[in-house]
């Protein structure tokens, strides 16, 4: 089989789940991230700054030892050269071993700035949180227009770093099938203006506030997205679901669920995105809220805790169950075991279609998973999932 | 700071319009610039 039919081969089994119909075979998709770079032995420092062979070649070693049908990630998602460009400040770093979070930056702002952020976006970010975050910013005119280019041009250099190696990886028969990220407004807040503690306290004392700020977020998200003029294909737009399980569900459906509703009616049954929600911790207290969102084939539900086979028939017809093999499967089990395991997870969720099978955790370090345990998954997987 | 950030965000903009970017790319070049270093740095 040709490297194209090969592509077109692993992007269908996708296609038929996202259009309702059963495919030839359960995909196999975990969500592997800097885990491959140790596996393989190469520096991910290396790999995101300095020589993106070693970022093709770390994932080539995964996807050729283990048969996967896509990738999830190219991990190299922040720009750390432009970074450089603002000195201190940056939440992240990095080094040989992975992706470090420096100290606790999510507290940007406070609770009663939420009004002003709320009438103008983006001034507020640029003219209050950004000069808060980088005091390197307290230079003049001058110098900010130059490290602002400066960083334009590292900016472009790292889409093309990896843009290659995407590309390569598409050549070699991979396809990396999601290609945008988009934030419900709830989760920025969370994890980029107001830290755990000020968001708990700000759904209990200002969620008029509080939701007020989400409604331009959510425009200011979506006009981003809209910017890059990405066509709707096979390919997913990823969100990763942080805040919604600390919430009571009565404070979720109110707060959080319109803007999860929203985007699914926007971009899936409007504009025909396949979507894919990475639905963290235990969602089945808020299930029976889920069921009004809108009746679509184009949403993945990734589902990390709780009863599987309840969670996927509960959101039959509004979400594709992705998940199934867990960290506790990866790390502790014998290869019996693994075996034993897969036929109860696809004898549970694979009849009738609508599942992806997958890990339900991003594995970054090689104590997430055994390698001989992932290998055997998805091999053993490849079989036992043919319908 | 003697400035709005968003002052030099502009000129960097009017520079970009003047090389030739069209002026809807060179806006929305800012706003990207603006959410990196918000929520992504």
């Amino acid at each position: 089989m040709s490297k194209k039919a090969l592509y077109d081969s692993r992007v269908k089994l996708f296609s038929d789940v996202m259009s309702n119909k059963i495919p030839e075979r359960v995909p196999l998709w975990p969500f592997v991230e800097t885990w491959v770079f140790h596996y393989a032995n190469i520096s991910v420092k290396d790999a995101f700054l300095k020589d993106n062979n070693l970022l093709f070649n770390a994932y080539k070693k995964f996807y050729d030892d283990i048969p996967v049908d896509a990738l999830a990630s190219f991990s190299n998602t922040v720009p750390f050269k432009m970074s450089e460009n603002f000195g201190e400040g940056g939440i992240y770093t990095v080094n040989d071993q992975g992706v470090q979070i420096i100290g606790s930056h999510g507290k940007m702002m406070d609770g009663e700035e939420l009004p002003e952020l709320a009438k103008d976006v983006k001034a507020f970010f640029a003219n209050v949180i950004a000069p808060r975050k980088f005091p390197k910013l307290d230079q003049s005119l001058e110098k900010n227009v130059d490290l602002i280019k400066r960083s334009l041009a590292d900016l472009k250099a790292w889409g093309e770093y990896n843009g290659e190696v995407v590309q390569r990886w598409a050549n070699d028969g991979m396809p990396l099938m999601i290609k945008a990220t988009n934030y419900n407004p709830m989760d920025v807040v969370l994890d980029y203006l107001r830290d755990f503690v000020g968001i708990s306290s700000d759904i209990r004392r200002r969620p008029t506030d509080l939701f007020a700020a989400c409604e331009v977020i959510y425009d200011y998200v979506i006009e981003l997205f809209l910017d890059m003029g990405t066509p709707a294909d096979n390919k997913f737009l990823f969100s990763p679901l942080h805040v919604p399980t600390f919430m009571r569900p009565k404070d979720f459906e109110k707060l959080y669920f319109p803007f999860m509703k929203k985007y699914i009616e926007d971009f899936a049954v409007t504009r025909g995105y396949n979507l894919h929600f990475f639905m963290e911790n235990d969602w089945m207290p808020y299930l029976d809220i889920l069921q009004d969102l809108p009746e679509t084939s184009k949403v993945v539900g990734l589902f990390e805790l709780g009863d599987l086979k309840a969670i996927k028939e509960k959101m039959k017809g509004r979400m594709v169950f992705q998940g199934g093999l867990s960290a506790n499967a990866l790390k502790y089990y014998t290869l019996d075991q693994v075996r034993d395991n897969i036929k109860k997870t696809f004898d549970d969720l694979a009849p009738g279609g609508g599942f992806i099978y997958g890990t339900d955790f991003s594995l970054m370090n090689l104590n997430d998973g055994k390698p001989e345990n992932l290998i055997e998954a998805f091999t053993f997987a490849k079989e036992y999932g043919k319908y | 700071m003697d400035h709005k950030f968003m002052d030099a965000l502009d000129v960097v903009k009017e520079d970009l319009i003047k090389e030739g970017m069209a002026t809807a790319q060179a806006e929305a070049l800012i706003r990207k610039v603006i959410w990196i270093l918000v929520c992504r740095l």
